[in-house]
């Protein structure tokens, strides 16, 4: 387990913080969640920048406050809205890897900037979002870390980059022993990326599935009056009105489809399941 | 601490057109100006503020939280401020003395008295700076030192001012400070040294367990 996460809690004024998550050796792990979920905040416990006010964090199998500055060289990070000065140049932190990072490569990231179309003595302030995303990106993973903690890092890139950058991260995870936890408003990014995902709302995880799972056994049913009168619920997890009817999220497809043949069944997308989950009524 | 000093040296280096021209504005003045504690004050400030704009660029760009998830502790960062600060000072300090004494080595005693009361004088400004500025960042804690600077002002003022009066003392605050100054130099070289040395190792001292609270409880 490269991640852990046990009742970590941090409350703020008007938002409480209640998380559990587990992130895998060989795992890429979604939170999802709408903006003010609670994400940021599980990133930035997580990465020791606010105090939790309770629970216990493990990273790299280690209580996160024996975190040792060897270990800190095993984590990449992206955070939403930080990196350098945007004063400095791509030139100028060169060194200032060189010097942090045994395992950096001057030449690699070079030649990964230039592939990205990155230029190397522009400053950042003149970055636009999208070439401020690969930077924050590729740097992340230009040190050979076995943790990547990716806050919205494709954020602000078109279709295009941003598939080659999730191509990217499938590369880095060939190597064994690797694992990612990644947050996006993407899902298209998610569903395509990720072997689990935790969905969070405010504060709280309120379900974790594996991709696969919400992929092939998750439905939104749509339903008329009559039908969800007729229908057994057992296997409803969130029901929300509609002008036709009921639409209805369940784990369980087949069952539905077995049993109840004229019955409606959408496969199952990360933004209908986040929309249910969000909007309809737990039942 | 070695990365972190590369990033502040080339966040540095992007402000070099703006030393170029205060040190050319320093060095018509040191044609045409006799008062050589200022210029070496002057300069040593240059050098001070270029440091200090780093800890700003920091806070402004919101950087530091992204240079804490870098192999960097949060005492590492705040010990890299103190180096870099009281490094430069030096080199400002010894950069503008020497250039001092360069010019007028009739004067060589009395430039490096000066040049190294100016830089123990700076010195103790910055551990009184750094807390704060580590504190409140740059914006916030410029007016936090400018308000802790007035306050003290007006509390000595008042002191001054207020004490002889309740307890009868015939001399002010001010000559009181003043017989003190002439009996601190009035000290053998050896015992002023050494006094010198405890009041800023002291300053230090205090100055930097400060910084290091305050690093570890900030939070992002």
């Amino acid at each position: 387990m490269l991640l852990q996460l046990e009742n970590v809690q941090k409350q703020y004024k008007d938002f409480r913080l209640n998380c559990s998550l587990q992130v895998e050796e060989g795992c890429i792990t979604g939170i999802i969640g709408a903006n003010g979920a609670g994400k940021s905040t599980t990133f930035k416990a997580v990465l020791g920048l606010i105090r939790a006010d309770g629970g216990t964090i493990r990273i790299l199998g280690k209580d996160s406050r024996e975190i040792t500055i060897e270990d800190k060289r095993q984590i990449g990070v992206v955070l939403a809205e930080n990196t350098f000065n945007d004063t400095l140049t791509i030139q100028d932190i060169l060194p200032v890897m060189e010097a942090m990072y045994p395992a950096f490569s001057r030449e690699t990231f070079t030649r990964k900037c230039a592939q990205y179309d990155l230029p190397l003595k522009k400053q950042f302030k003149d970055f636009s979002t999208g070439m401020r995303a690969k930077f924050k990106l590729l740097l992340a993973m230009s040190y050979d870390a076995k943790l990547l903690i990716l806050d919205e890092p494709t954020a602000g890139l078109d279709a295009v980059v941003r598939n080659d950058l999730l191509d990217e991260m499938r590369e880095y995870m060939a190597q064994e022993g690797r694992a990612i936890l990644i947050s996006s408003h993407i899902s298209s990014d998610l569903e395509g990326l990720c072997d689990d995902l935790y969905f969070i709302q405010n504060g709280q995880v309120l379900f974790h599935e594996d991709t696969d799972v919400i992929l092939s056994n998750y439905s939104i049913l749509k339903v008329n009056e009559e039908q969800f009168r007729l229908m057994d619920k057992s296997y409803i997890a969130y029901q929300m009105k509609e002008s036709f009817g009921y639409k209805l999220l369940t784990k369980e497809k087949q069952f539905y489809l077995d049993n109840y043949p004229g019955i409606v069944a959408e496969k199952g997308n990360i933004d209908e399941i986040m929309l249910m989950v969000t909007k309809g009524e737990k039942l | 601490m070695k990365g972190l000093l590369i990033k502040d040296y080339k966040l540095i280096m992007h402000n070099k057109k703006l030393v170029f021209v205060l040190m050319i504005v320093w060095l018509l003045a040191l044609q045409n100006y006799d008062g050589y504690s200022f210029l070496i004050g002057y300069s040593t400030m240059i050098f001070i503020l270029l440091a200090l704009n780093t800890i700003s660029t920091d806070d402004y760009y919101k950087s530091t939280p992204f240079l804490l998830t870098l192999p960097v502790s949060r005492g590492t960062y705040a010990a890299e401020k103190y180096v870099l600060m009281l490094g430069m000072s030096l080199l400002g300090a010894v950069f503008s003395t020497l250039v001092c004494i360069l010019l007028h080595r009739e004067q060589l005693q009395l430039l490096m008295i000066s040049g190294l009361c100016i830089y123990i004088l700076l010195a103790l400004f910055q551990l009184l700076m750094l807390p704060i500025q580590l504190k409140f960042g740059g914006e916030k804690g410029r007016m936090v030192l400018i308000g802790l600077l007035s306050a003290v002002t007006v509390i000595i003022t008042s002191i001054s001012s207020i004490l002889p009066k309740l307890f009868g003392l015939q001399n002010s605050i001010g000559t009181i400070a003043q017989n003190a100054v002439i009996w601190f130099f009035e000290l053998p070289a050896i015992t002023k040294m050494v006094d010198v040395i405890l009041v800023c190792v002291i300053c230090f001292a205090i100055s930097y367990s400060v910084s290091l609270h305050i690093m570890r409880k900030k939070e992002f």
